[in-house]
């Protein structure tokens, strides 16, 4: 559904180019969840920039259904980091909410039960004449995954959607992100870099190495649907892919004793 | 805390009436020519603008204000939007608005005059040509500092130019357009009165000056009086819309906090 084939961008020209992203080459299957990791600084956000055609990228191509991304697609949603930066202030949630339906041109009613749907997936539909910053962090963040669900993507690209919250909000949103999948049917790419939270929610992690950023190896989590964060968390392979991705991780941060570890581990299985 | 806000509160009621009162006990045996007693300046407040001269020079002083003040707004907000958006028009024209922002409001009076007569045209000019600068310049910097992950998020989800000029830059720029707003409206009371005492034949501006010629030194007075009244009453009808209109902005900002 989404290809991503030798992918570079570089910010600057000629010797003072910095290479934010190397060379990067991987497919996202339809419905599928795959999240992408790497050490911090290692160019996740220019990648989903990149991935959105916010960014032009300057050399390689992302094909969505075999059509180059040159802008964000109509069937592409995002949601950022920064949720009370990218919520507009001077709107009501609802307002948030229906805001980008504007460019879909739905019918009133039809664009109004999108926007009541998706506040009703996210439990919000009782906050939606509330201003954003009446919400804390957590129901911030909820109602732009409502904005992103009403736009109806096949595709939803997160970047480190979690990352500013709480560890128990963002474990009820992790689930909530797992539910509204399955209920949605929508494919996510989802860009943090919590080791955790990245093999929790994933059919596949893709590991990064630092800048220039390569893909280092795209992992199967095999582990059973529906997640749960106690029970999934407890299974021995949890444990084992979880440190699996840890390695990759930190051997590239520079840590020969854990690369070598993982070499090795690698070679006998 | 409701205590000291109440004291707070009766501070800012009594303390105006007691200045007022320490005037009126003050002047009130005042044989002086040029400071009559209060109560003479009240009795002639009264005679003169309620509503004897409402017609003849509160009127047409108010509509200059408010034509000149509303032009100014219309010019300045969209090429403020124009010269924020694009880096080149804002190098472009940089040393001119530089350049004519510089000149000091009363030195286009002489031009005025001679260009547009002594008729309203010029007075509205002359307030116009001084209250664009502060929202220009204000929308300049506001179209400039809108945050860049809202532009972004606009971007991703395929918001048109006119929606994002309309529904996201403009609202993110409002709280310095503001801003700006507010300074151009004590500049409108000032160049309303100057341009009325340069040329003239009514207007608030007209009648306090006139009446220091013909040595009417309560009316006088009380023209200055009736100017200050006006443009306190402006600004807080300015203060009413502001809040309502950015309410978003101080919750927003409260909650930041």
């Amino acid at each position: 559904m989404l290809e991503v084939t030798g992918l570079n961008k570089a910010y600057g020209h000629g010797p003072n180019a910095t290479e934010a992203v190397g060379d990067l080459t991987f497919k996202v299957e339809r419905s599928e969840f795959v999240c992408i990791v790497g050490p911090s600084g290692c160019g996740k956000t220019t990648l989903l920039r990149c991935l959105s055609g916010l960014l032009p990228a300057t050399r390689g191509e992302v094909r969505l259904h075999g059509e180059l991304i040159t802008r964000t697609p109509e069937n592409m949603a995002l949601v950022f980091q920064e949720y009370s930066r990218s919520l507009f202030p001077w709107m009501t949630v609802r307002e948030n909410v229906a805001f980008p339906l504007r460019r879909k041109k739905h019918a009133k009613d039809h664009a109004r039960a999108l926007v009541d749907r998706s506040l009703e997936a996210v439990h919000l539909d009782e906050f939606a004449s509330h201003y954003p910053w009446q919400l804390s962090g957590g129901m911030q963040q909820r109602v732009a995954i409502a904005r992103a669900l009403a736009y109806e993507p096949e595709i939803l690209l997160m970047d480190e959607p979690f990352a500013s919250l709480d560890a128990q909000t963002r474990g009820d949103l992790e689930d909530l992100t797992l539910r509204l999948r399955n209920e949605f049917g929508v494919t996510v790419v989802f860009v943090t870099h919590d080791i955790d939270e990245a093999v929790y929610l994933a059919d596949r992690v893709v590991a990064l190495t630092p800048r220039p950023t390569r893909v280092q190896e795209i992992v199967d989590i095999p582990l059973p649907r529906p997640r749960d964060q106690l029970a999934t968390k407890e299974l021995p392979d949890f444990a084992r892919l979880r440190a699996h991705v840890y390695r990759l991780i930190k051997r590239v941060e520079g840590d020969p004793a854990a690369g070598a570890a993982t070499h090795h581990e690698l070679t006998s299985a | 805390m409701t205590a000291r806000r109440a004291f707070l509160l009766g501070l800012e009621v009594l303390v105006p009436i007691a200045v007022v009162a320490l005037w009126a006990a003050w002047s009130a045996s005042s044989t002086s020519f040029y400071f009559p007693p209060l109560s003479k300046i009240l009795t002639t407040f009264k005679d003169t603008w309620l509503f004897d001269r409402v017609g003849s020079d509160v009127v047409p002083s108010l509509l200059r204000l408010l034509a000149g003040y509303a032009l100014a707004t219309a010019i300045a907000v969209p090429v403020g939007l124009a010269l924020g958006l694009s880096p080149a028009a804002r190098r472009a024209s940089a040393p001119i608005v530089e350049f004519l922002r510089a000149i000091p409001p009363p030195a286009l009076i002489p031009f005025g005059i001679v260009v547009m007569g002594v008729g309203n045209t010029m007075k509205v000019f002359i307030i116009v040509a001084v209250c664009v600068w502060p929202v220009l310049l204000n929308t300049v910097d506001g179209v400039r500092g809108v945050d860049a992950q809202l532009i972004e998020t606009s971007r991703a989800y395929g918001i048109g130019m006119r929606d994002r000029l309309s529904s996201v830059i403009l609202p993110a720029a409002l709280p310095q357009i503001f801003a700006g707003m507010r300074t151009a409206l004590s500049l409108a009371v000032i160049l309303m009165v100057i341009s009325e005492m340069v040329a003239s034949t009514n207007g608030i501006g007209y009648f306090v000056l006139e009446s220091q010629r013909t040595f009417a030194i309560p009316e006088m007075w009380s023209g200055i009086v009736l100017l200050g009244l006006l443009g306190y009453v402006l600004n807080l009808i300015f203060g009413v819309v502001e809040a309502r209109v950015l309410r978003w902005h101080r919750g927003a900002r409260s909650a930041a906090r």
